[in-house]
């Protein structure tokens, strides 16, 4: 699985259009990976991405993701000290087609999104558009997702749990299951040849088993199951705004979020990021981003028993992080004389990022490598 | 943490984006397409970390999250 995960290091992608004139399909394959560590977990996931485009405006989009999580957490149904390996396997397929209006463009299309892993499956479906006006330079986005997830639960450590005919008892089975309808919003403006302004806003809402099927709260006189509210409404707001200077070939670009649900969670992420072009050929990005949420309004450290809600959830307490990140992406137009020429036109990009967290979830690493490439 | 910002913030983004609107022709995009501002070429990076972060934060959305979708919360 390691070596997988280290040859998933490499990576390919990259954007196309498809090619009107000659009437040929075009597209772009995408290789990447990724891994995130923290005192209690590590994540090796790679995964390729591909997308085709016919010359009619029909897009084929595709994605495959292998997430290999080692985990100590008991938030994962270790009941003892001990790490395990669980894989995670998710698909998504999407297909859309662009409708020439005269003076705009209706991009339409639907996606579908399949997850899977021993103590949880979960499957989304989203339908979206986009009309471009002014030349592409104004963008509304509309989309909706509908989300259903199968929860299970899994013990690991211990004993095995075998009955008399040998069969595994350690997978509980089902213990609930978790819809959600995704709605969201999203303005692309440009503003000048020299910046561009997102905005958007989404709305989410869950219900179901929003709770963790293995952590346990404090109570006065031991540990219960977790009991979290049965539905959550969340809201966000979201804005980019990017300027390029020419004279420095530097971009910068300032993000922000707010976040606000009616379980009394609120958060704010601040982000910018400064990209250094260096030549044509190479970018070195740099990142700063903080977050700041609120506590839930049942989170207790210690409950005494007689409480609606018990949690054990550390997103649903106070806490902020930072997070300082490091990007360098290369194009490889330097191939174009050699035998790796077809290559010219891919990119590689190499991140890291270092997370520091207030939360119990300790500091963490994030760190990432593709390489793109069009076709 | 103030909790009303956000919401005072969004007429100013709104009135922001459509009073500079501008329509630009293909040949004036030239510094849009460098891959300095081109925040699409970002997705298949975000996506991932996007996952992370809702794994490990209490908000959700935006920046092309979308919530849910495995155990891991």
């Amino acid at each position: 699985m390691r070596a997988l995960a280290f040859l998933s290091v490499l990576f390919v992608s990259g954007t196309a259009l498809a090619d009107e004139a000659s009437g040929t399909w075009t597209g772009a394959l995408e290789l990447r990976g990724n891994y995130y560590w923290e005192t209690s977990t590590r994540v090796m996931a790679p995964e390729v991405r591909a997308r085709l485009e016919s010359p009619e405006g029909v897009r084929i989009d595709a994605e495959y993701l292998l997430d290999a999580i080692t985990s100590a957490s008991l938030a994962a149904g270790v009941q003892e000290d001990i790490r395990f390996t669980e894989i995670r396997n998710q698909g998504m397929l999407g297909v859309s087609r662009e409708f020439d209006l005269g003076d705009a463009q209706l991009r339409l299309g639907t996606s579908g999104r399949l997850s899977e892993e021993p103590d949880y499956f979960a499957t989304g479906i989203t339908t979206y558009g986009a009309l471009s006006l002014n030349r592409r330079s104004t963008i509304l986005s509309a989309s909706l997702t509908y989300i259903h997830d199968n929860v299970g639960a899994v013990l690991r450590g211990g004993p095995p749990r075998v009955d008399d005919t040998g069969r595994d008892l350690s997978d509980r089975g089902r213990q609930g299951q978790l819809e959600g309808v995704n709605a969201g919003l999203t303005l692309n403006q440009v503003l000048s040849p020299v910046a561009t302004l997102v905005v958007g806003y989404s709305f989410l809402h869950n219900w179901g088993f929003l709770q963790n099927a293995y952590r346990r709260a404090a109570v006065a006189n031991g540990l219960v199951p977790e009991q979290h509210p049965n539905t959550r409404s969340r809201h966000t707001l979201h804005g980019r705004l990017a300027y390029f200077v020419p004279e420095t070939q530097t971009a910068f670009h300032l993000m922000y979020r707010a976040y606000l649900d009616d379980w009394q969670v609120a958060a704010i992420t601040p982000e910018v990021r400064v990209y250094q072009m260096i030549g044509r050929d190479a970018v070195v990005r740099l990142r700063y981003r903080y977050y700041d949420q609120t506590e839930s309004f049942f989170y207790d450290p210690m409950y005494d028993g007689t409480e609606r809600f018990f949690t054990a959830d550390q997103k649903m307490e106070s806490f902020h992080s930072h997070l300082l990140g490091v990007q360098l992406r290369v194009g490889l137009s330097f191939l174009g004389r050699t035998p790796l020429a077809f290559l010219e036109r891919s990119w590689l990009d190499l991140s890291f990022n270092y997370w520091f967290q207030t939360s119990r979830f300790g500091d963490a690493i994030l760190s990432q490598v593709g390489f793109r490439t069009p076709f | 943490m103030s909790r009303g910002f956000p919401i005072r913030l969004l007429p100013l983004l709104l009135v922001t984006a459509l009073g500079g609107c501008v329509t630009l022709a293909p040949y004036e995009r030239e510094y849009l397409t460098t891959p300095a501002m081109n925040a699409e070429s970002e997705e298949g990076e975000g996506d991932f970390q996007a996952h992370v972060f809702d794994s490990r934060e209490g908000a959700t959305g935006g920046h092309g999250s979308t919530g849910g979708g495995c155990g891991c919360n």
